[in-house]
């Protein structure tokens, strides 16, 4: 008899979605937009017109999980159920909103949520045992990306209060800008002074004594303290030097957030070239000299190609922290996704809360996906 | 020519080389041999100066090493060390095209030399040229590492312990085609190994160090034959010494020339570049007094005797 093979992370993980989507709330109705709301289950929520899509593919898509096999069709399926939920929790909204008073919203809720956790996994799981690689891993995500924002943007989830809180938001996509720009714009300076920095510790241990516990208790200092602790020799140097204050440097705004997301940035760069450097063949770096290479030819073109992967590694820890950072940044005036997420926490609106702190992690990761994809294609299936 | 003068070198006080002179002719292979510590890989850095030497003078074709600058003087020689140091990002190509970029050949010299370089080395240019080194065996990692070390024409290679992590079987093969590539270019080798056998087989000249000083350089056979007393002495004089003596040379050194035909048709037969010692091991298997040799294309040339071969392993 042949042997029945099952997958225990896939049977794990679609038992999971299936309690969360029909033992939790799948929305809440609330009377306004900050008054608590009433929980509706996914059966209450949604008519059976709105449900025929979703699940077919659910049953599919948990059954197929069940086996080691078809991971292809397994992958395809569980994409169907994320749009198919997507879309019944789009159409639910609506159906509920014809009944109810006009001030009423529609939030998102718990199994929703962890439904779409769910299916991240199942989506990581499958690619994982594809061994799916660089490049079609990172047409993976874009199509998921794809796919979701045509859904925003259709206007399907107009219902919903989260999108309620976004048309009501006008600067959304500048502080979208604004927020990438604190972020990156931190991480530019830091990789300038980090890398340089780097490649001189890793050639003297004793400036690498020196600078390492700095930047380590740099990095320990809370990103609160780190703005406050800097906001106030800003707003003297402001004061004193007006050219400065025209310049933006000043104690609230961008400048005590880009200066302290640099300090937060340059300990991972640092690090890593260290350890970059450090792990490259020392016959290797024989080699090149002993062939007549340059001090400087042989930092090109043997030791930061060689150390560059790890580099990466370090760039992508940076920025990912600082897309989450930047978000703290908004309490000091920096802008950025953040200042929804503390405009929401003051008027008790979760779905403001949601609006800011989404985007900053769907970015987040988006941007760590696509560096890994750039570290995988620079190792080149080397060990 | 080289020449080394008076060479020196302390690290801290203490000589690592010590007053070292001595002279290796174009075209010639020499061996430094000796236990490790004995400042045989120091004195083979100080020629391309990758060590500095703390006093002396080297001479390549009369002209003082430190008139250049050491990367322009580096890429005049070639140099080849165990572990290979190959780059694991470039391919094949891109390493053994590295000395002939920095000295700014172009496109279409650099394509050729790489295609030659692995022909020489038996490696097919179609297969290799693409691949990156950790695609290769040791073997051939090794083989491009000395393919790339001769990439810009050296006169001079300098080889330190090359084939020190290989296997055996790889390791004899190797040293058979450094040898053929060696004879074919007409280049000066600089090597250096701990492996006596290594040296007895492959050089012209072996110069043995010891503390930093070479205590004996003389040819393989006199090195054998007549060793100093003490360090080299008991370096070479083991009881094997008889079988050393055989390994260098080969049957077509000592065979007595033969019209075809005249061998009986059971007598076996050896290539002619067999070295002694294997050929005396296959007289033993083979119970024989005789062997035909035979040239590359398998044509009897002539006869090697059981006394013959006895004879060039005798103390004289």
């Amino acid at each position: 008899m042949k042997s029945f093979n099952l997958d225990k992370v896939g049977c794990t993980l679609s038992c999971a979605l299936l309690l969360s989507l029909f033992a939790l709330p799948f929305v809440s109705l609330q009377p306004n937009r900050i008054m608590p709301g009433q929980s509706i289950g996914l059966l209450d929520a949604a008519n059976p017109n709105t449900l025929i899509p979703l699940l077919p593919m659910l049953v599919l898509t948990s059954l197929l999980s069940l086996v080691k096999t078809a991971i292809r069709t397994r992958l395809v399926l569980t994409l169907l159920t994320l749009i198919s939920l997507m879309y019944t929790v789009g159409a639910s909204a609506s159906q509920l909103l014809i009944e109810a008073n006009p001030l009423a919203r529609i939030s998102l809720n718990a199994s929703f949520w962890l439904a779409i956790f769910w299916l991240a996994l199942l989506i990581t799981d499958a690619a994982i045992k594809l061994a799916l690689r660089p490049l079609p891993r990172l047409a993976l995500v874009t199509l998921i990306v794809t796919a979701v924002m045509t859904l925003l943007t259709s206007g399907h989830w107009d219902s919903l209060s989260l999108l309620r809180e976004y048309h009501n938001q006008t600067d959304f996509w500048s502080q979208a800008v604004r927020h990438l720009q604190l972020s990156l714009g931190s991480i530019i300076p830091a990789v300038l002074v980090g890398i340089p920095l780097g490649v001189r510790c890793h050639r003297s241990p004793s400036l690498k004594a020196m600078v390492f516990p700095v930047l380590n208790i740099l990095q320990t200092v809370p990103s609160l303290a780190m703005f406050g602790l800097l906001m106030l020799p800003l707003s003297l140097l402001a004061t004193s030097y007006p050219l400065l204050a025209e310049l933006g440097i000043r104690g609230i705004g961008a400048a005590p957030a880009v200066i302290a997301l640099f300090f937060y940035s340059l300990l991972p760069i640092v690090s890593n070239t260290v350890l970059g450097f450090g792990k490259i063949d020392t016959k290797v770096l024989e080699a090149a000299t002993g062939m007549g290479m340059s001090a400087r030819q042989r930092l090109y073109l043997v030791e930061f190609p060689l150390a560059m992967p790890v580099i990466l590694t370090g760039f992508r820890v940076v920025v990912t922290m600082n897309i989450g950072l930047v978000a703290v940044a908004a309490l000091v005036g920096g802008g950025g996704f953040g200042t929804y997420i503390f405009q929401g926490l003051g008027q008790t609106a979760t779905d403001l809360v949601i609006l800011g702190a989404a985007p900053t992690l769907l970015l987040a990761f988006l941007f760590a996906i696509i560096i890994d994809t750039l570290i995988a294609l620079l190792r080149g299936g080397r060990p | 020519m080289i020449e080394v003068k008076n060479l020196c070198k302390r690290f801290d006080n203490q000589a690592a080389v010590n007053n070292l002179s001595f002279r290796v002719e174009s075209g010639q292979f020499c061996m430094l041999v000796g236990t490790s510590g004995c400042g045989k890989s120091t004195t083979l850095r100080m020629v391309n100066r990758l060590i500095e030497p703390s006093s002396g003078q080297i001479l390549i074709n009369d002209q003082d090493v430190t008139s250049l600058p050491p990367e322009q003087l580096r890429r005049r020689i070639g140099y080849a060390i165990q572990g290979v140091g190959l780059f694991p990002h470039k391919t094949i190509y891109q390493n053994i095209a590295t000395v002939p970029r920095l000295l700014g050949w172009n496109k279409g010299d650099i394509n050729a030399r790489v295609a030659e370089l692995l022909t020489l080395f038996k490696l097919d240019v179609d297969t290799f040229a693409g691949k990156y080194p950790h695609q290769l065996s040791g073997g051939e990692q090794q083989r491009v590492g000395v393919a790339r070390a001769l990439a810009a024409r050296p006169e001079l290679l300098l080889m330190d312990e090359p084939f020190g992590a290989l296997d055996p079987l790889t390791r004899e093969h190797l040293q058979d085609e450094l040898l053929r590539v060696q004879k074919l270019l007409g280049i000066t080798i600089i090597m250096v190994t701990h492996d006596l056998e290594e040296a007895v087989k492959m050089a012209d000249v072996i110069a043995v160090m010891d503390k930093g000083e070479i205590l004996q350089m003389d040819t393989p056979e006199a090195l054998l034959r007549h060793p100093r007393a003490g360090f080299v002495q008991n370096l070479v004089g083991g009881l094997d010494r008889a079988l050393r003596l055989l390994t260098i040379q080969q049957v077509s050194e000592v065979m007595t020339t033969l019209n075809a035909g005249t061998l009986p048709p059971s007598t076996p037969t050896i290539s002619h570049g067999t070295n002694l010692r294997d050929a005396l091991s296959l007289l033993i298997w083979e119970h024989a007094e005789r062997l035909g040799v035979v040239n590359d294309a398998g044509d009897v040339i002539g006869q090697v005797a059981m006394a013959e071969l006895l004879q060039q392993g005798a103390r004289t």
